[in-house]
């Protein structure tokens, strides 16, 4: 056997109980101690899951809050039934979501018109967003209607809404009692945390209708906004012209977006400062009014 | 030289390391659907379709695209990351899509909280109305669709490049 060979044989023989290390270090650690699987699983957890926050909402899980979100919401609001309408709202949102900060949730972004004469508009988590007509009325273009659909995207991919979920419910849902790896919950287990989820969906529910997202929270779906406009090609300042128009029909002390939301000339300052010497895009006449157009058609008497 | 090779046998082992994390940049499926695009773009031809779970292994690295292959398919193309983790995806016990990569071992968090089997029971509660949130659901927009639609409007698509 020449030196090469030698060094070649020493270098696998070497190699292997590293590699071996670096595989099964967690197997062995079990075997050495006489932890079981779960039991070793258990413990992790537990030294790490003192407090949970919405962070540790997996995409699934979030998914079925949003969907319980809208669905609560829908419960009482009718949905407006005009194809054309709904149609055009979607393929406008998914051309807004796709160059959003974050293009894809789990179970992706859908949009709903509300029918209802109320000024409103809520994002469940997840992506799931209904639109009141009384909202889309305010609206006097495309650009402005992308601006209310990039505001609400902009809730979504922040994850406003799970912000929302008081902590001690977190606690409960994410770490929960009982045997962590239980494939079904059993009966108990499951009211209790049918009970939770319920709860958890109303802090949400709660902000959206009654209480509303803090001012710094609106303030970055704004900003949000802008970005998404820009990167699409819409004029960000139609978010700005979208706020003049509110401004004028909300009425102060009123229970929709105005109790919700702050003061349009809060947003609007904001919004000038974010802008200032930023250049809207070039669009075409044959492209403004094709898109005037088409908003016409379809929004026209919403 | 005893020392010397000890050093190049060292260095051997770490580099062999290095190259082994390298060639498994493995990620996971972290959305219900994802659909594999012939190219880095939404408006780009869907190949196939992954889901929640599957694993894909990253070839190359375009902004927020990546090309990835998942064999287990027979699929290879592009996803945008947001539809990826690094995470291994742990089914949940509740989940539609469970029992595929699932061992009780790696269940552990899943099983509690927010997910299918809890919907099962919240949807005995007629204060929420599911039948309208899967109606909108099925909502589904064409890319085809999102095209023209943006070209129409001198959008995004028309100046060059999806994101």
């Amino acid at each position: 056997m020449n030196s090469l060979k030698r060094t070649a044989l020493a270098l696998l023989v070497g190699a292997m109980p590293f590699a071996a290390a670096a595989f099964d270090f967690g197997k062995a650690l079990q075997s050495a101690t006489g932890v079981s699987d779960e039991n070793a699983q258990a413990i992790g957890q537990a030294a790490q899951a003192v407090s949970k926050s919405s962070e540790d909402i997996t995409p699934e899980q979030e998914y079925y809050i949003g969907r319980a979100v809208a669905a609560k919401l829908l419960s009482t609001r009718k949905s407006y039934e005009n194809q054309a309408a709904t149609d055009y709202v979607n393929l406008l949102g998914r051309s807004l979501s796709i160059y959003s900060d974050k293009p894809e949730t789990f179970g992706g972004y859908h949009f709903l018109i509300l029918d209802a004469d109320e000024i409103n508009a809520f994002a469940a988590p997840g992506g799931l967003i209904l639109i009141t007509r009384g909202l889309l009325r305010c609206a006097i273009s495309e650009e402005t209607v992308a601006s209310i659909l990039a505001h609400e995207i902009g809730h979504v991919a922040k994850q406003h809404g799970l912000k929302a979920i008081k902590k001690d419910r977190l606690n409960k849902a994410l770490i929960g009692v009982g045997s962590a790896a239980a494939q079904v919950l059993g009966p108990q287990e499951l009211k209790e945390q049918t009970a939770t989820f319920k709860d958890s969906v109303g802090d949400i529910t709660g902000t959206l209708v009654n209480s509303g997202y803090s001012r710094d929270l609106e303030l970055e779906a704004d900003k949000t906004a802008l970005d998404n406009l820009r990167a699409v090609g819409y004029d960000p300042r139609s978010l700005e012209d979208m706020l003049k128009v509110m401004e004028k029909k909300l009425k102060a002390g009123g229970l929709d977006f105005a109790k919700t939301h702050p003061d349009p000339k809060v947003r609007i300052a904001a919004i000038e400062k974010a802008l200032t010497g930023k250049k809207p895009p070039a669009v075409s006449p044959e492209a403004a009014a094709a898109r005037q157009a088409r908003y016409k058609a379809a929004l026209g008497n919403i | 030289m005893r020392r010397l090779r000890i050093l190049f046998l060292a260095l051997l082992v770490l580099s062999t390391a290095a190259a082994w994390a390298e060639q498994a940049k493995s990620m996971s499926v972290n959305v219900k659907e994802a659909q594999v695009r012939a190219t880095p773009s939404y408006l780009g031809k869907v190949l196939g379709t992954l889901v929640y779970g599957d694993q894909v292994q990253v070839l190359e690295t375009q902004k927020d695209w990546m090309r990835v292959n998942a064999p287990a398919k027979g699929l290879s193309g592009w996803l945008n990351q947001s539809a990826l983790t690094a995470k291994k995806v742990v089914l949940s016990s509740g989940s539609e899509t469970a029992g595929q990569n699932a061992s009780s071992g790696e269940v552990a968090l899943a099983g509690k909280g927010f997910n299918s089997q809890i919907e099962a029971e919240n949807r005995q509660d007629n204060t929420f109305d599911y039948v309208t949130v899967d109606r909108m659901e099925k909502i589904v927009v064409a890319p085809e669709s999102v095209s023209a639609f943006l070209q129409q409007g001198e959008l995004a698509a028309a100046k060059g490049g999806a994101k």
